[in-house]
């Protein structure tokens, strides 16, 4: 038996399913062939080494440092620090918003920045009107593209086909090309 | 205390967080020996374990059932420990020693050969590239059959066959590397 095929006896030796046949072999193998035998013992005495490394206990207090972790992680979500910069947020962003419509967008519309809280939401409310008319032009471009679509769909079918195949073809040409040119490169090699 | 794993998870996701405190209990041994073995010294190993205890609560309610739970607990902590082990690529950290002591009652003398054994070993181990590093632990020191590899690590069975042959190759010419070296000392001393 030949070294490297006793190497795959030696490795299976190790996995655990090694047969009694086979075990024999290795054995007989290593008492001609001090080389392999070596290698064997080195391993199974590394293998041994690994298997009876000693179970440690882990530190006393790691239980109670998991469980405040996670009780901490829990409260993270209430935490009255985070509920007061929330606030400071909110407030800081109504500020700005009513800054910039009353010195910014109100003076560029032409009017006078007279600011009652009415005048506000009347822009605000023209504001919602243009986005819903945008939203509503969106919607009924993109059914005329579907409607578009179903048309062509029924009128051309064999158009689209034909192109689709065509398409099928150029790719099945391109690789051959490419495949041939493979073989070739392979050719040169030899 | 005896109720099932399956029990105290369900009790977990409903709420009582002190539940968990069993699981915890349960299977700290297995994660810290895992983590501590993967990384080498003690600290790591125990910042390991308590971050996957932190992951295992937080994805409690994706635990599949079908798998056993310390799979499950072994493929997240072994995920961390190789996450960790790319982070410090590069840099080795040394391995702690005073922990690898078996006693079996042997003679002084012994006792030193075994420690040299196993700090060769070991030295060996931590050479390994990390993905081999797992699967030489978790087969050879955790005892795990080729399906709990396959559930931890995610790889078909070819695939685990084949790095636990590369890393047993690998470790087995470490090993002789450091074994050739040491004769060299021992040659130039003469």
């Amino acid at each position: 038996m030949q070294c490297n095929q006793i190497n795959n006896l030696i490795m299976k030796y190790f996995d655990g399913n090694i047969s009694e046949i086979e075990r024999e072999q290795l054995l007989r193998h290593n008492q001609k062939c001090t080389d392999c035998a070596e290698e064997f013992e080195l391993l199974k005495d590394a293998i041994y080494e690994i298997e009876t490394l000693p179970e440690i206990d882990p530190p006393l207090e790691l239980t109670a440092n998991i469980m405040t972790a996670i009780a901490e992680q829990k409260h993270v979500h209430v935490n009255a620090r985070q509920i007061i910069c929330g606030i400071i947020g909110f407030v800081g962003l109504v500020l700005f918003t009513y800054n910039i419509i009353a010195y910014v967008i109100f003076p560029m519309m032409g009017i006078a920045p007279l600011v009652s809280f009415q005048s506000i939401l009347e822009v605000i409310y023209m504001l919602l009107g243009r986005a819903k008319d945008g939203f509503i032009a969106m919607s009924l471009y993109l059914g005329k593209l579907l409607v578009f679509r179903d048309i062509l769909f029924r009128d051309h079918t064999i158009f689209i086909f034909l192109w689709l195949t065509m398409f099928a073809v150029a790719g099945l040409l391109l690789y051959r090309l490419i495949n041939m040119k493979n073989k070739n490169n392979f050719v040169d090699l030899k | 205390m005896d109720a099932s794993d399956i029990e105290i998870i369900n009790q977990c996701i409903g709420g009582n967080v002190e539940a968990f405190e069993q699981l915890v209990e349960r299977y700290k041994k297995l994660v810290f020996n895992t983590a501590y073995r993967m990384m080498g010294n003690r600290e790591e190993a125990e910042d390991i374990t308590q971050e996957a205890f932190i992951r295992i609560y937080n994805s409690l309610s994706r635990y599949n059932p079908q798998f056993k739970f310390s799979t499950w607990a072994l493929k997240i902590t072994s995920n961390l420990c190789l996450d960790n082990l790319r982070k410090r690529k590069g840099e080795t950290l040394p391995i702690d020693e005073q922990f690898n002591i078996c006693d079996d009652g042997l003679t002084p003398e012994e006792e030193y050969i075994r420690k040299e054994k196993q700090k060769l070993v070991l030295e060996a181990i931590n050479r390994l590239p990390e993905k081999y590093k797992e699967f030489i632990i978790l087969f050879h020191h955790r005892n795990l059959s080729y399906q709990e590899m396959m559930e931890i690590t995610g790889e078909s069975l070819t695939i685990v066959k084949n790095r636990l042959y590369r890393a047993r190759q690998m470790l087995k010419e470490y090993l002789m590397e450091a074994d050739k070296e040491s004769e060299k000392v021992c040659n130039v001393t003469k």
